[in-house]
């Protein structure tokens, strides 16, 4: 099992190459919905500052 | 015929207003989020774990799963802002110009992850993380011409003249599509050929391209809900002074 997993992550020397592919995509992706997400909380927070 | 164009017209424009759009949206939504992670997850284990190992590559061709989609959609998504670009100048409908402006940042990202994965994946099959070959050149000045878009836009205080401002700059910048299709029969390149065509049988085995194709959908999928977000949040931010902002989404979120 062990062996299994460390064979997925190494692929054969070409894991580093793989990987940081796959990190890069969940980056950017995460980006993408944290920046909707900060515009609407702005203007939730200008919004309860108004009526208070 | 004129009649029902006519009909369909008017049920884009009553679709896209925005307290209507903000309304079915909302409905949408958890539906596309799980379709996106279903579909994404499942391309991406296919073709990480279980495609089978390239005789030449081995297993850095993986990058293929992440790359080729990036690339297919950083260009469809220009193809799309310019058809919103065009809507823009000609209707003059509101929803289109927002539509474009949600979508330049999504382009702009797949655009350089295309790039990135590529110059990652260029260094242990070419030996060198660039080189300033056709394909790799047109696709950077998309990146670039995606950046002005943004740019430009942000530059405008008047929402609806930055709207047509960048309908304009990507009805022009579409010329650049064409050009990174075919810059890799064009001139000489290290790039190899399109992985699909539309006349021709792909050049992988199907257990290669079957989780490609996976792939590129589960990407299409991710554009379409990054976009609703973005289109949320973008019609929030240029409407919250308007009753509807306050009546219907702000009671939403309590």
């Amino acid at each position: 099992m062990i062996e299994q997993i460390s064979a997925i992550i190494h692929m054969d020397g070409n894991g580093l190459y793989v990987w940081s592919c796959f990190l890069l995509l969940i980056l950017i992706i995460g980006i993408n919905i944290y920046m909707p997400t900060r515009k609407l909380k702005k203007v939730n927070k200008e919004s309860q500052s108004k009526t208070q | 015929m004129n009649k029902m164009w006519n009909y369909i017209k008017d049920w884009f424009i009553e679709m896209g207003s925005p307290p209507l759009f903000f309304k079915w949206s909302s409905k949408v939504l958890p539906w596309l989020i799980f379709t996106t992670i279903i579909i994404f997850a499942l391309g991406l284990t296919w073709g990480l774990f279980y495609s089978p190992t390239d005789y030449k590559q081995g297993d850095v061709y993986r990058i293929i799963y992440i790359h080729v989609p990036s690339a297919i959609l950083g260009q469809s998504i220009f193809m799309f802002m310019a058809v919103c670009g065009f809507i823009t100048m000609v209707w003059r409908v509101k929803i289109s110009g927002m539509l474009l402006k949600a979508a330049a940042p999504i382009g702009a990202s797949f655009t350089l992850l295309a790039l990135l994965t590529g110059s990652i994946w260029g260094k242990p099959t070419w030996g060198t993380w660039w080189v300033w070959d056709a394909r790799l050149t047109s696709t950077l000045i998309l990146f670039f011409i995606y950046a002005a878009i943004i740019g430009l836009h942000s530059s405008i205080d008047d929402k609806s003249k930055a709207d047509r401002a960048i309908s304009i700059l990507s009805i022009v910048g579409i010329a650049i599509i064409p050009i990174i299709k075919k810059s890799v029969d064009w001139w000489q390149t290290l790039h190899q050929p399109s992985t699909f065509s539309l006349t021709s049988a792909p050049s992988m085995t199907p257990d290669m391209y079957q989780p490609l194709l996976v792939c590129v959908l589960g990407f299409y999928l991710m554009f379409a809900l990054l976009l609703t977000m973005n289109l949320r949040a973008e019609v929030i931010v240029r409407e919250k002074n308007k009753s509807w902002v306050s009546k219907q989404y702000l009671s939403e979120d309590k």
